[in-house]
């Protein structure tokens, strides 16, 4: 389940800027819990990539060769706000029932 | 002395390398660049001043194969196709032969062509037992028959104890118990087998799922 949610985090993370790789998983690995080993996301953004949820482009780096920044197209946002709502709708249904469990 | 991370970022990479060896070159290639980048920013970063800590770093960036797994493991379509053909294959194998044979032959041609089973439920499913119920119904046909012309015709037993008629192992009760056995794992065996089959199945459909689709 959390493969299926994080590309949503990913995509999420691209709506707001644009970012390259390292730069990204920094931003996920902040959030406990969600990125087990670094280096699945790049397969993951791979595909995004080929389901023109994303697009990449290089840019020079400060320091060291040059680097692939990864932003979200349309259709990302569009696939992004559609599972927000889902989300949204699926987490109120969820803490309904498990929600006075928290420890 | 200052630790070099050269070793053991090239083995960590030649590792990935033949994880990613069924990968598209170009997919290979791109997935190899990204990830030596992402190790050298992280050293970057952080620079390793000994080798157990830029071994923490390549934990962290995973397991080579869980990475390459990561890419290939997708939403399968396959998990959500229904499961007819499967379920008509075990079927036929089971019932198939009632229908000149032929019903069976064809559920071995689906069950070889299915991409659910694995070799060895492929051999299982051919032969225990080629024919399936049919076998065993013919089998059992024919032994009753037989048993019924043994006792009757060929073999008679007189009440003053004399015998006329060949009477061949048939009375013998080993051999009755052996073939009752014989005629029982017949009958058993492609049940057995069917029954394997779909467990078998289910957990093949099972496995790939996990990923919620918008």
């Amino acid at each position: 389940m959390r493969r299926g949610v994080l590309q949503y985090c990913v995509l999420a993370l691209l709506a707001e800027e644009k970012r390259y790789g390292f730069d990204l998983v920094k931003a996920l690995g902040e959030v406990e819990g969600m990125v087990t080993s670094e280096g699945t996301i790049y397969p993951l953004l791979s595909r995004l990539r080929r389901d023109g949820l994303v697009e990449t482009s290089w840019q020079e780096s400060p320091s060291g060769p040059p680097r692939r920044y990864y932003s979200v197209t349309a259709a990302g946002r569009a696939a992004l706000e559609v599972f927000a709502e889902e989300w949204n709708r699926f987490r109120d249904a969820v803490d309904h029932f498990i929600g006075g469990r928290r420890p | 002395m200052s630790y070099d991370p050269e070793p053991e970022i090239n083995h960590y990479l030649s590792r990935l390398s033949s994880a990613a060896h069924d990968l598209p070159k170009a997919k290979r290639r791109e997935l190899l660049n990204e990830i030596e980048q992402h190790i050298r920013q992280a050293l970057a970063e952080t620079p390793c001043a000994t080798q157990a800590e830029m071994l923490t770093l390549l934990d962290q960036v995973g397991d080579p194969t869980e990475i390459v797994a990561a890419g290939t493991e997708e939403p399968e379509q396959a998990s959500t196709r229904s499961a007819g053909w499967e379920i008509a294959t075990i079927l036929l194998l089971l019932l198939g032969g009632f229908v000149f044979l032929v019903g069976w032959l064809v559920g071995v041609m689906l069950l070889w062509s299915s991409n659910v089973w694995t070799l060895r439920d492929k051999l299982l499913g051919t032969f225990v037992i080629p024919g399936g119920l049919a076998t065993a119904v013919l089998l059992i046909g024919n032994v009753l028959f037989a048993g019924a012309l043994g006792s009757s015709s060929a073999c008679v037993h007189h009440l003053d104890g004399t015998t006329t008629g060949s009477c061949t192992g048939g009375t013998s009760t080993f051999a009755v118990i052996g073939i009752t056995l014989g005629l029982a794992l017949v009958l058993i065996a492609p049940l057995v087998t069917a029954a394997y089959l779909k467990r078998r199945l289910n957990k093949q459909k099972q496995r790939p799922a996990a990923t919620p689709q918008p």
